[in-house]
């Protein structure tokens, strides 16, 4: 069988591999959005608003009536794919790409794993393990899709290694940078972890002096004139989720299968990595001794591992350790990376393409003992790493008391104030009501990329309305806000809270239009026609 | 008792004895049940509290993540009074840590058994 057929076959397989992992959101359509967290329906309708996004980074219908700054995205990437598919519905677009994700995911590791020596079919251990690891469940759980959307960090991977063995070349270079660009692109965090693995590879090359000037020029050309544009944005843009201190990691145990708490918690992140090629990598001293370059990979997945775990390692008893990604505190003091776990995309990548040299070397000793491996694999992903079991589906739609909303004004959504220092159910309610907005289409006035209580717009005014409607002024108040309707969600309310809300309202529209679908309870108040300009 | 604030309607269950239906359950053992029906909510605010009245023993907003959903919940009683606390899984001998660490350790356990198949295979010599 020639390279190119072999690799045909592996990506068919990987295909079906991915519908497999992913198969509630292969067969959802554009009614049901597959996902177990709220995280989902922001994405849902980040997809929505890229499609209208200005080019200055304005988004027209939120943050309403200024508009919304949203120059630093969550992912490019995903924009991009967003804008290149109009005619898509977001729900479905979204469904696709999980499948498609999971898919490109495995494949690009897979690639990568066949490019370092793990000649087929143990490069699939790559691609399986890959595809189907704790962050890449993680991504289709909690809804952040992009994670899937990256060639780029494999790409990185495989070039930069090779650039720095004798015979690299500054094409090698070239493809580094244009994997760690991707990778940026796509999100953030990828980026952070190409660098990680360039600078430890690179390091390792340059100790040994197999790093030569050309591929090491080329590649940082390459990467500046990829990532110059992306730091632009990225500073002209506002974020961060707090000052000064790095946020807590997973722990040793989240290398561990996740279990029930890890969903029940509200974010099912785990950085689980498959039992099948945790062993093998283990094995890689003992297996690629002699082999190049095996050190220097296992080296920087080592690093990202213990980026993983956090700042602090706290025994059972005595004070916590302090490790590496402490200092991200001093690097980011803005507080962007909120959860290291995501450095181990890094670990689980390189594990991957470690496993599958071993799983090839072995595979020499004892080729059919060997093929046990792959069904040893299968367990870990489906039983330990419980995907596509613990996936959920939940209908997608607005309630449909928006449609009563009057066009091209806004529709300010009253909802509970958060308690101080809660941030998760105000980014919970945040993401519901932005969601809706992919189908009602009306302005909001949330900024609905920060999850903040503090960046919402929508908290500020909702005090200035409740203030307006005690003084009698409600209606010039909405007018003034170009507000066209105010949707209450009684439920969240206390029962006192929830009759002193609509006595008040009532005053602007006597005749709210009620909804009891797609799961939510709305109550609609007209502006007075009129009254808004 | 549990109260809930369902698409507008109050719904409320009083929890009773579980009667001990399990293997090793015992009835008047402190379990208690309930269940509520109804269409799906996005956000369903729900309120445990105690059947004679009172505060609150636990209150706030779930998102059901699929069309059935058992939510298990256990009251605590600290130097603050009585509240309860809600659990990822069913308690296993009243201890939902123990089927953590069950889970965990039973994970390990496969990691290590993995690793001496591996093992085994680089340290085999072949014929």
């Amino acid at each position: 069988m020639t390279e190119a057929r072999r690799a045909l076959l592996h990506a068919a397989l990987l295909l079906v591999g991915a519908v497999g992992l992913s198969w509630p959101a292969a067969v959802a359509g554009a009614d049901t959005m597959v996902g177990r967290h709220f995280d989902l329906q922001g994405t849902i309708w980040f997809i929505s608003m890229a499609r209208r996004l200005g080019a200055d980074g304005l988004d027209p219908l939120t943050g309403w009536p200024g508009g919304a700054s949203y120059a630093r995205l969550d992912s490019f990437t995903l924009a991009l794919i967003a804008r290149l598919s109009p005619g898509v519905p977001a729900v479905q677009l979204h469904n696709l790409l999980q499948v498609i994700g999971v898919w490109l995911t495995a494949l690009a590791a897979e690639r990568c794993a066949a490019g370092m020596g793990a000649r087929g079919p143990w490069s699939l251990l790559a691609g399986l393990s890959y595809g189907g690891s704790g962050l890449a469940a993680s991504a289709l759980l909690e809804g952040h899709v992009y994670h899937l959307l990256d060639p780029g960090l494999p790409l990185c991977l495989w070039a930069w290694w090779r650039a720095g063995l004798p015979g690299g070349r500054p094409a090698h270079g070239a493809l580094a940078g244009l994997g760690f660009g991707l990778a940026l692109w796509t999100t953030a965090y990828h980026g952070v972890v190409a660098a990680i693995l360039v600078g430890v590879i690179g390091m390792a090359a340059l100790l040994r002096r197999e790093l030569r000037p050309g591929p090491a020029l080329t590649a940082l050309g390459v990467a500046l004139l990829m990532g110059a544009p992306y730091v632009a944005l990225f500073s002209a843009g506002e974020g961060g989720s707090g000052a000064g201190v790095a946020p807590p990691g997973g722990g040793l145990l989240s290398f561990a299968p996740p279990s029930p708490a890890v969903d029940a918690d509200g974010h099912s992140l785990s950085a689980h990595l498959p039992a099948t090629i945790g062993a093998l990598a283990a094995l890689s001293p003992l297996v690629l001794g002699r082999a190049p370059g095996w050190g220097r990979l296992a080296a920087a997945g080592a690093l990202c591992a213990v980026l993983t775990l956090g700042p602090t390692l706290s025994p059972p008893r005595g004070a916590p350790t302090y490790l590496p990604a402490a200092l991200l505190g001093l690097v980011d003091p803005a507080g962007h990376f909120r959860f290291p776990l995501r450095f181990a995309w890094g670990s689980a990548l390189i594990a991957a393409a470690l496993g599958a040299r071993v799983a090839a070397a072995l595979a020499l000793r004892a080729p059919r003992a060997a093929l046990a491996l792959f069904p040893l694999l299968l367990v870990d992903l489906v039983f330990w790493g419980g995907m596509p079991a613990r996936q959920r589906s939940a209908p997608a739609g607005a309630p449909t008391s928006y449609a009563a909303a009057p066009e091209g004004l806004g529709v300010l959504d009253l909802l509970p104030a958060p308690i101080a220092g809660q941030d998760e159910p105000a980014a919970r309610q945040q993401a519901l009501v932005c969601s809706y907005q992919v189908w009602h289409q009306r302005p909001l006035l949330d900024d609905c990329i920060r999850p903040q209580p503090a960046h919402n717009p929508r908290l500020a005014a909702t005090a200035a309305l409740l203030a307006a409607l005690e003084s009698g002024d409600g209606a010039a108040w909405l007018a003034e806000a170009r507000i066209g309707a105010v949707a209450l969600h009684p439920d969240l309310f206390s029962p006192g809270d929830a009759a002193r809300l609509r006595a008040a309202l009532a005053g602007l529209d006597p005749a709210p239009v009620v909804s009891v679908d797609q799961g939510t309870l709305v109550e609609l108040y007209r502006a007075p026609a009129g009254d808004t300009p | 008792m549990v109260v809930a604030r369902w698409l507008g309607e109050d719904k409320r269950v009083e929890l009773r004895d579980d009667g001990g239906g399990g293997p090793g359950d015992q009835p008047a053992d402190g379990v208690f049940v309930g269940a509520l029906t109804g269409p799906r909510p996005s956000l369903l605010p729900l309120r445990l509290e105690r059947a004679g009245g009172g505060p609150a023993l636990w209150e706030g907003a779930l998102r059901p993540a699929a069309a059935l959903e058992q939510l298990y919940f256990e009251v605590r009683a600290d130097h603050n009074g009585e509240h309860a606390v809600l659990l990822p899984a069913a308690p296993l001998g009243r201890s939902a840590d123990a089927r953590e660490l069950a889970w965990t350790a039973a994970g390990f356990g496969w990691a290590a058994l993995v690793l001496v198949y591996a093992l085994g295979l680089a340290l085999w010599r072949g014929r």
